[in-house]
């Protein structure tokens, strides 16, 4: 009894590790750091109280993101999605990136973070997002390209 | 600035805050250890408003639906009765769909206070646990109850107004058909005239048309007592006579009316023949009376 227990918590520690990171930045990217937190913490709970059912699944991180996405629905929307970072912390990043994304939809949000950002494959994003692989490209070239105007490309060469 | 692209990874890596499987196994068992002995269920009053109010809707509404077209409208056509009846039935209908509203809201309100209570009460006791178990207070019971508080105000706002909806529309229904009642007794009254004429009923023609009354029929003029001889002279009687009106009279006017039918008569002997009737209604001390009846029929000179 005691090693069925340590073998699930073994193989949920691996879930975790290999699901968490995408599920974290996805969710953030969504709804914001605060919130984005809070529902992946929920989400991953509920997939320890779930696991016998969520270790079958063909595409927990896509499950998992539309149970993190109802979790977050259960929060207030905080004013300020996305906060300003000090400069010492982030030194290369423009002070205006947390408006500029802000602005955008959330699906140009999390495509272009998730692709751009943090170099996830458009199919690996399509899978979490539940869209088309090319409505993720769309979005993720589209959010580029507003974030990019936005900012005025304040880019060193 | 680095690349945009390194700005979002930079901005993502400096301010998400990552989960950790221990966080998530740790909470899991801090969560078990409190969990009351038998958790109670509860649901989101704002849902179990939407819900009480549908299945209200539905279940009362379905039942008296399902009477309504078990029993369905009775009466002859070309009497009068099937018009009659469905108007009535479409009177009555509204003010039901008004009570069956108001019961629903009510039931639905009902139903969200006790969700509501119930579930302050399960957080009561979660609290309580809490309290018993690890010093900190729980932290986001706050933020989960006002936004509930506001969904359940929220509903309730949008049950009233669909009430208030209801009652205006119920109230309009009444207005425009109180508006519309004199063209509907100019109706009651040609069917009854109608009957009159297939039942050979002299004394009815009497009773339904003025003093001055005319019948003309292409060429000729009768006056009420020639009318009513005509009716009960037994002419038409042994012939079979019957007329029944096409559809609903098209009345106009607003006193004196005007009004125009298609009829379809018959004889025994097997003709059938269509005409158009038209009336003059006049609004009398005794009620309304037909003033002049002209009938134009397919050999009309």
């Amino acid at each position: 009894m005691r090693s069925a227990s340590d073998a699930n918590e073994r193989e949920f520690t691996r879930f975790v590790k290999e699901t968490e990171p995408r599920l974290s930045y996805a969710l953030a990217a969504a709804y914001g750091i605060e919130i984005g937190a809070e529902a992946t913490a929920d989400a991953l709970a509920w997939a320890w109280e779930n696991w016998s059912k969520v270790e079958e699944m063909k595409n927990p991180a896509g499950y998992l993101y539309r149970v993190g996405q109802s979790k977050a629905r259960r929060y207030f929307r905080p004013v300020v999605l996305f906060p300003a970072v000090p400069p010492l912390e982030a030194p290369g990043v423009d002070p205006d990136l947390h408006l500029a994304l802000a602005h955008l939809s959330k699906n140009q949000r999390v495509a272009a973070v998730m692709v751009h950002g943090l170099g996830y494959t458009e199919r690996e994003v399509a899978d979490l997002l539940g869209m088309s692989r090319w409505s993720v490209r769309t979005h993720a070239e589209r959010g580029l390209s507003k974030l990019k105007s936005e900012l005025e490309v304040k880019i060193d060469v | 600035m680095s690349e945009i692209e390194t700005q979002l990874r930079d901005y993502f890596d400096a301010t998400v805050e990552r989960v950790t499987v221990e966080d998530v196994l740790a909470g899991q068992r801090v969560f078990e250890t409190i969990r009351p002995v038998t958790p109670r269920r509860t649901w989101h009053p704002a849902w179990v408003a939407v819900g009480a109010f549908a299945a209200t809707a539905v279940v009362l509404g379905g039942t008296i639906g399902l009477g309504a077209v078990l029993t369905g409208p009775t009466g002859d056509v070309g009497s009068g009765g099937i018009t009659g009846v469905v108007r009535e039935a479409t009177e009555a209908a509204s003010w039901w769909w008004l009570l069956i509203a108001a019961i629903a809201v009510v039931i639905a309100i009902t139903g969200a206070l006790i969700a509501l209570r119930r579930r302050h009460e399960t957080h009561e006791e979660e609290e309580d646990t809490m309290a018993t178990t690890i010093d900190a207070p729980p932290a986001e019971t706050t933020g989960t109850a006002d936004r509930n508080h506001r969904g359940l105000i929220v509903t309730i706002v949008v049950l009233a107004v669909a009430l208030l909806a209801l009652g205006a529309w119920a109230i309009y229904q009444q207005t425009a058909e109180s508006e519309t009642a004199a063209p509907a007794a100019v109706q009651e009254l040609l069917d009854d005239y109608s009957a009159a004429w297939n039942d050979y009923d002299a004394e009815a023609i009497l009773a339904l048309t003025t003093e001055d009354f005319v019948f003309v029929n292409g060429p000729t003029t009768n006056d009420q007592a020639e009318t009513a001889a005509i009716v009960s002279g037994g002419y038409l009687e042994s012939i079979g006579f019957q007329a029944e009106h096409v559809g609903d009279p098209i009345v106009t006017g607003d006193g004196p009316y005007y009004a125009a039918v298609v009829i379809h008569q018959t004889i025994t002997s097997g003709l059938n023949q269509d005409g158009i009737s038209t009336f003059v209604v006049v609004d009398t001390a005794d009620g309304l009376k037909v003033k002049s009846y002209v009938y134009t029929g397919p050999d009309t000179p």
